[in-house]
């Protein structure tokens, strides 16, 4: 009932909701056009502002010339205006009296005044003051139309509250009267009941109709008058068929008094032409006889709304309400069928309202089947809707009968039989006339045929006759011209084979015969497909009809693959395959038919599977079966025929066709060489056959066997990989892996002779591809044949081989192998030669076979050049810096620790001369990296060598040749002047040299010397490099002498004045003694230092620029004041610390006083400052400190001290005032 | 010509050295130890002058060396045992006989501490603490007096003062409030000082116990024992066996003796022995054994 329901509203809402589509594409399309045309007019409004000034300038000249030519004067000047006066004629006459222009006068909006009636306007205007032209008012914005979407918001709106709501409540009234009829009010009699029925029903009406009358209501009103008519049908029915309100016992007269109210609603409604109001009482009337169902024959009230309601829809053609009526008359049935089988005691057997409803069902059918034959539908929405009603028609009957079931035994003959009727039907020369209605009908005639026949027969019989039905329908259509019916054929020829193939038999037992079905469909549909077409050309004509016979072309392959796997037994499935793909090729090529040449190629593709899936399974020479080897060198050989027939296709498409196949081919000849071979001898066998598919290739120029050879030797190189070099087995004297693999590698070597395939950048790389593999194999087989330790020396061995040989062969990618192999050489002798201690003879094989990849490396470098690529320049230089690195390690190892850095050393100096003598800069460098690297190992190492009673300590002859040997690559390079050492020279690497000497001394001195003698060590080191640069003039001695005065400040100041906190030193270590010992050493640098001032600062080639500017370039120009005041301040310092506080202003006093009469003999006048400053600091100290807390004794010694001091220089002074003055 | 003789000279001595070398067989710690040395010592020597000139006074010394230990102390738990009681007095007793020696005339006051490992050090002010672990290594009375003179000596000479100090500057510490004292972490102190501060206490040290009449050979054997041990730890991880291990090692080092610069205890032995040579005191042999031995390995076993 629910159902009922949903179905009235959604016909009311369907019905509704395309007549509110219609009404508001109306709207919308007269609102666009007022829109356009409001548009239209505003464009023309502003093209007639825009003309405006113009017009009325041609307005003023003519009046303008009519003023002028009223007057006595010459004729004005034919152009208007004139800029200046017009003065002609004014002698003669007096000048016109200048008028003022007229007010404006605004027009009237109705009537605006047009361009032609202005110039008809006289209008007085002065010649020289035309007034220019007003502003016109800018044109008021057009009012853009409401938005759409606010628009939609407000229809829909109103649809919902003028349309919906009144029909929803006129439904809900009808439903509450219908119910109130048919179960409530038990104590009301059943007239009573239908007289409220009709009281109500008639109330409603006559309601409805009153209102209906005033446009206001009209909406409202017919809602109300559909549902006023559906009340009044039930109540009629209800007065016979429902218990609780029967009133009527005749059912002819229950019938009658039906038949009468349908006829008066339906004559009634018809007035108001609306499908919603009649549509409405139509269903509403279904829905309550439902609700008052009793006996089968209740259901006619159903057969005669439904015949009124087809007599309705056809005169009206409101077709769609055709379609609701149907199915609310197939479910009015369906709920009393329900409620019937749904019943526990119902039997079918025992139920004759069955055969009743049976009856009732095909008058349905009948009644609908009727209307949709005499019926004219437009084309378009209409025929759909009747064809929905047509396919909805013979469906729900055919439903209907098979839910209630009554005779399962008839199902063939009902639907043989309705299937008859309907293409009888169809070919009726009254449906002939409409195409959709005789297409309908034959098909569903011709579909309940074919579906009729499984009820009855079944397997071969159903193939035979389904296949049968299908030549039947296919010839019929092609005798009678009616595409039809070859349709039809085509698709009972599909269903056909569907069910033979699904009914074949599986290949264990299938045989000849048992292929026989599948063998004639194929045969069957080939001659359809392929036959057919060549005697009837007009079966191509349609593009459906090619496509279908297209679809039975590639069927009837399907059908001749399961047949030919039917047929022979399960090896030789492949080769039949593979067989019948040659010939259907073959047969494609002769009769120009791409069709069949493609199965060919698909059985092809199917046999290479069927190939890989069985026939390897099967038992191989080894098992003493030669099956496998039998069939699968058939299905290459096969393979290999096919691609002649490639020939009469597109070249792209054959070139891929003939790769597809022999590519098939050699995977299965490689498998089966993989089958049949020990492993090991597998890829001996692949790369054999990839020799020869590349030669093919090359012979006759097939770019897909070159690729196959090319792919093979990828494919072996792997396989070797992973297999061979595992193949440690021995085969007689040799290993199975050296000889398997040796043949490998000849191979890939040949391989790479044809292996070429064009010109391209790519085809180029092939040989290069396998000759790479070749090398890496011969590497992979000396690692795996050879102890560890010598798998680099074979390796770089063989890298130099292969170097020579790219240099002299021209070959790039030789060289470039050779250098990558040299490269892992290094990487192995890193990895395993420098931890191999075992000793070989007398040595470790570390050394022995590190030290030969070192010198081939060295070699290699030298020999492996390859000039043509410019990428590899740099490669020799990497070799002989990898060579230098295993050597350097190489020392590590197999020196003791206190050695490694004299080592690094000698290697260093060996590198440097080298690459000196051959002018190598990477040489050099490698070996400036040792000589820094053995400095860094002198920091790490040899300082910390412990202090042993060995008559000389190993950190000072550990350390200090290496010092010479930086100070000796210093000299060399400082005195070269060769352009090839430029670089050098900017990286300043003789200076760097100089300064490392220089440090390892100082290092030494102060890990070798007492803590507190260091001072007095370096200062010795000091008056030696004031020395060598006084010697040699570079004043880079100079400045190291500098740096290191400075060092020996700090150390002084900072470790032996305030190292021992308050305590004596102990003997030999007292500062008095070290410092003093320092500063005396310091003063005799003073010697050097007046030479190096006079010899004055001239930059040299390896002095740094550094050096020339600031208090640097001053200290330069000025050692001694570096050398003299570091020792004054120092001893000042002394004295002050070590001396009884007592002696402290006397020594200072002395000290000035030297210091005072040390400048005075050398002339400098810093000095002397400094000794006055001094015994001014002194007289201050006196004043502050000696004068109160001094012992008397010191205090007076004091005193005099520095009194006659101050004397003696006040003495200095007076006798030396000129010469002071000249110093001043 | 000339750079060729040169080049000749060089090349010979290279090759001359490297032969001794080979034939000498040095032992050669590798690591970053010299270059340590140099920044340790060259820290501290940048400390020392303004620390030489802000000293704390003895009296300032001695309490927050007072503070530094009672806050120490609670956590080391003295034991009320009989035999931690007698080791704790017989360490007093060879302890005070050293000290009465010491330039600076402070409180000393020595400490056993029974859960300790195989260390001794010194807070400022007078505070010695010796571990058992340390003192079941020792064999003699004589190598306890060494040990205490050593302490003694790092308190005498100021460097447990100067460290305090040290701390004090760096982490902006006021010393005269007991809360900014605890901050200092006990670990300054363990963890020894720099090479010539170690130096100077152990020639310092030893010179203590020759004057309190203990053997100066004692302190010899005592680091010739732990040179042994430390020979055996070398020897348990293992010598570097590729350049990589080495590098790993010298940089390990690196970062871990920054603050742990004790000098190699070899060195130590022969610098003892140069100053035993020197001072004329190889008769003084005969040394004492250690009384608590026994009590050791019963407090041990406890």
């Amino acid at each position: 009932m629910e159902l009922l329901l949903l179905l009235v509203l959604i016909g009311l809402y369907l019905a509704g909701r395309r007549r509110d589509r219609q009404r508001r594409e109306e709207l919308t399309a007269r609102l666009d056009s007022l829109e356009s045309g409001v548009s239209r007019l505003a464009s023309r409004v502003y093209a007639l502002e825009g003309t405006k000034p113009a017009i009325e300038q041609r307005i003023a000249a003519p009046a303008t010339a009519k003023a002028v030519a009223k007057s006595p004067g010459p004729s004005p000047p034919p152009v208007a205006p004139p800029p200046v006066p017009v003065r002609a004629g004014s002698e003669k006459i007096p000048p016109a009296p200048i008028v003022p222009p007229p007010p404006r006068v605004p027009t009237p909006p109705a009537a605006p005044p047009t361009a032609s009636k202005k110039p008809q306007e006289a209008v007085p205007v002065a010649l020289t003051s035309i007034p220019p032209a007003p502003k016109v008012p800018p044109s008021p914005p057009i009012t853009p139309a409401r938005p759409l979407r606010e628009r939609f918001t407000l229809e829909l709106e109103q649809h919902l509250g003028a349309n919906w709501l009144n029909k929803l409540g006129v439904t809900i009234l009808v439903l509450g009267v219908s119910f109130f009829l048919a179960y409530q009010l038990g104590e009301m009699g059943p007239a009573g009941k239908v007289l409220v029925g009709y009281l109500v029903g008639g109330g409603l009406l006559a309601g409805s109709i009153l209102l209906e009358r005033r446009e206001r209501y009209e909406v409202f009103a017919r809602a109300g008058i559909g549902g006023a008519w559906a009340l009044l049908f039930f109540t009629t029915y209800a007065m016979h068929h429902v218990e609780a309100a029967r009133v009527l016992d005749s059912r002819l007269a229950s019938l009658l008094l039906m038949l009468l109210v349908a006829a008066a609603m339906t004559g009634y409604t018809l007035r108001y032409r609306s499908q919603v109001v009649t549509g409405l009482a139509l269903l509403l009337a279904f829905w309550t006889v439902n609700i008052g169902r009793e006996t089968v024959y209740s259901l006619t009230a159903g057969m005669v709304l439904a015949l009124a309601l087809v007599v309705i829809a056809g005169w009206r053609r409101w077709y769609e309400l055709e379609v609701f009526g149907l199915l609310a008359t197939y479910l009015n049935h369906f709920f009393w069928l329900r409620t019937l089988v749904e019943d526990p005691g119902f039997s079918r057997q025992a139920s004759p309202e069955l055969n009743t409803s049976s009856v009732i069902l095909l008058s349905y059918w009948a009644i609908f089947r009727a209307s949709y034959l005499w019926r004219h539908p437009e084309p378009g929405h209409q025929e759909q809707v009747s064809t929905l009603a047509a396919l909805l028609n013979t469906s729900l009957l055919l439903g209907l009968l098979k839910y209630q079931a009554a005779r399962p035994d008839l199902a063939f003959w009902t639907l043989l039989g309705v299937g008859v009727a309907e293409l009888v039907l169809g070919q009726l020369p009254l449906v002939r006339q409409r195409r959709t209605a005789f297409v309908v009908l034959s098909s569903l005639g011709a579909t309940l045929i074919v579906a009729s026949i499984p009820f009855r027969y079944g397997g071969a019989e159903l193939s035979f006759l389904w296949l049968i039905l299908a030549q039947a329908y296919f010839f019929a259509g092609v005798l009678t011209h009616e595409p039809l019916f070859r349709r039809f054929g085509v698709l009972a020829g599909i269903l056909a084979a569907v069910q033979i193939l699904a009914v074949s038999p599986s290949a264990e037992a299938g045989g000849l015969q048992a292929s026989l079905p599948l063998t004639t469909a194929a045969l069957l549909f080939y001659a359809n497909a392929q036959a057919a077409p060549r005697r009837w050309a007009e079966l191509l004509e349609s593009r459906f009809d090619f496509v279908s016979l297209r679809v039975l072309c590639f069927l009837a392959g399907l059908l001749a693959l399961v047949a030919a796997w039917v047929a022979v037994g399960e090896a030789w499935v492949a080769v039949a395959w593979a067989a019948l793909g040659w010939g259907l090729a073959g047969l494609g090529r002769r009769l120009d038919e791409g069709d069949l040449y493609l199965q060919g190629v698909i059985l092809s593709a199917a046999a290479f599977l069927r190939g890989l899936a069985v026939n390897f399974d099967l038992p191989g020479w080894a098992e003493g079966s030669t099956v496998r080897l039998v069939t699968v060198s058939l299905v290459a050989g096969l393979f290999y025929l096919s691609t002649r027939w490639a020939d009469w296709i597109e070249p792209q498409k054959a070139a891929w066709v003939r790769a597809t196949h022999t590519s098939a081919a050699a995977l299965l000849i490689l498998l089966l060489a993989y089958s049949e071979l020990a492993a090991a001898w597998t890829a001996v066998s692949w790369a054999a056959y990839g020799v020869v598919l590349v030669w093919a290739g090359w012979r006759w120029k097939r770019a897909d066997l070159s690729t196959q050879g090319n792919l093979l030797g990828l494919v072996v190189f792997f396989r070797v990989l992973v297999v061979n070099l595992d193949a440690s087995e021995s085969y007689g004297l040799l290993t199975l892996r050296l000889v398997t693999v040796s043949f490998v590698i000849g191979l890939l070597y040949l391989l790479s002779r044809w292996s070429k395939v064009d010109a391209t950048d790519w085809g180029g790389a092939l040989p290069i591809l396998h000759r790479s593999a070749a090398a890496f194999l011969l590497a992979a087989l000396a690692l795996s044949e050879l102890a560890s330790p010598w798998v680099a020396v074979s390796w770089v061995g063989l890298a130099l081989l292969l170097g020579v040989l790219g240099r002299t062969m021209r070959l790039s990618d030789l060289t470039i192998q050779a250098k990558l192999l040299a490269a892992a050489a290094f990487a192995a002798v890193l990895i395993v030669n420098l931890g191999a201690e075992e000793p070989f003879h007398a040595v470790t094989l570390r050394l022995l076979t590190a030290s030969l990849v070192a010198a081939m490396l060295y070699a290699f470098s030298r020999w492996s050049e390859a000039r043509e690529l410019k990428a590899l320049e740099q490669f020799p230089a990497a070799y002989t810096w990898a060579a230098s690195l295993v050597i350097g390690l190489l020392l590590w190892y197999e020196l003791e620790p206190a050695s490694v850095a004299l080592g690094w050393g000698l290697l260093g100096l060996v590198l440097f001369e080298i690459g000196l003598a051959r002018r190598s800069e990477h040489m050099r460098f490698q070996g400036y990296v040792a000589l820094g690297a053995a400095f860094a190992r002198v920091l790490v190492a040899n300082l910390n060598i412990d202090v042993v009673a060995d008559p000389v300590s190993p950190r000072l002859y550990t350390t200090l040749p290496l010092a010479l040997l930086y100070f000796y690559i210093y000299d060399r390079l400082f005195s070269q002047t060769e352009n090839f050492l430029e670089w050098d020279r900017q990286l300043r690497v003789a200076e760097w040299h100089c300064y490392l000497g220089t440090l390892t001394l100082a290092a030494v001195f102060r890990f070798e010397v007492d803590l507190d003698w260091v001072v007095a060590s370096w200062a010795m080191l000091l008056l030696v490099l004031l020395a060598v640069a006084w010697h040699t003039g570079r004043r880079i001695f100079l400045h190291q002498a500098m740096l290191l005065a400075a060092a020996i400040a700090f150390r002084t100041l900072l470790h032996n004045f305030y190292q021992r906190s308050h305590f004596p030193a102990p003997p030999g270590y007292e500062p008095l003694l070290t410092v003093g010992t320092t500063a005396v050493l310091l003063f005799l640098g003073l010697l050097f230092a007046f030479r190096l001032r006079e010899r004055g600062n001239r930059p040299t080639a390896t002095d740094r620029p550094l050096w020339q500017k600031g208090i640097l370039a001053w200290l330069d120009g000025r050692p001694e004041q570096v050398l003299f005041f570091v020792p004054f301040v120092l001893l000042t310092v002394l004295l002050a610390l070590e001396l009884p506080r007592g002696l402290v202003t006397m020594s200072w006093g002395l000290l000035g006083l030297t210091a005072f009469l040390f400048a005075l003999r050398v002339g400098e006048r810093s000095y002397r400052l400094a000794g006055l400053a001094l015994l001014l600091l002194c007289v201050a100290k006196i004043l502050v400190l000696d004068v109160w807390d001094l012992h008397p004794r010191d205090r007076y010694l004091t005193f005099i001290v520095l009194g006659l001091a101050l004397m003696l220089v006040s003495f200095f002074y007076s006798r030396h005032r000129e010469v002071f003055r000249r110093y001043l | 010509m000339r750079h060729r003789i040169f080049l000749l000279t060089t090349a010979l001595l290279l090759v001359g050295a490297l032969l001794v070398s080979q034939k000498q067989r040095s032992e050669v710690p590798v690591g970053p130890d010299a270059l340590l040395y140099f920044i340790a010592d060259m820290q501290r020597e940048l400390s020392r002058l303004p620390v030489a000139f802000t000293r704390l006074s003895d009296e300032e010394e001695i309490r927050i060396g007072n503070e530094l230990a009672r806050y120490y102390a609670a956590s080391w738990e003295p034991s009320d045992d009989p035999s931690s009681q007698a080791i704790q007095a017989y360490v007093e007793r060879v302890g005070s006989q050293v000290a009465a020696r010491a330039r600076r005339k402070l409180p000393y006051r020595f400490h056993y501490l029974r859960h300790y490992g195989a260390n001794a050090f010194a807070l400022p002010g007078g505070h010695v603490f010796i571990g058992s672990g340390l003192l079941r290594l020792l064999d003699t009375e004589d190598e306890l007096a060494a040990i205490l003179g050593h302490e003694i000596e790092h308190i005498d000479h100021y460097h447990c003062a100067e460290r305090v100090q040290l701390e004090g500057r760096l982490r902006r510490l006021r010393l005269e409030a007991i809360s900014d004292l605890v901050r200092i972490p006990i670990g300054v102190f363990q963890v020894g000082y720099s090479k010539v501060e170690e130096l100077e206490a152990d020639a310092e040290g030893t010179r203590l116990a020759v004057r309190a009449s203990y053997s100066p050979l004692a302190a010899v054997r005592l680091f010739e024992k732990f040179d042994e041990l430390a020979q055996a730890y070398e020897h348990a991880g293992g010598k570097p066996r590729t350049p990589q291990e080495e590098v790993g090692q010298i940089l390990r080092e690196g970062l871990k003796g920054y603050f742990r610069s004790h000098p190699p205890s070899a060195e130590r032995a022969q610098r003892i022995r140069a100053l035993i040579a020197r001072e004329g005191w190889e008769a003084r042999t005969s040394t004492r054994p250690l009384a608590v031995s026994e009590l050791l390995v019963a407090d041990g076993n406890r």
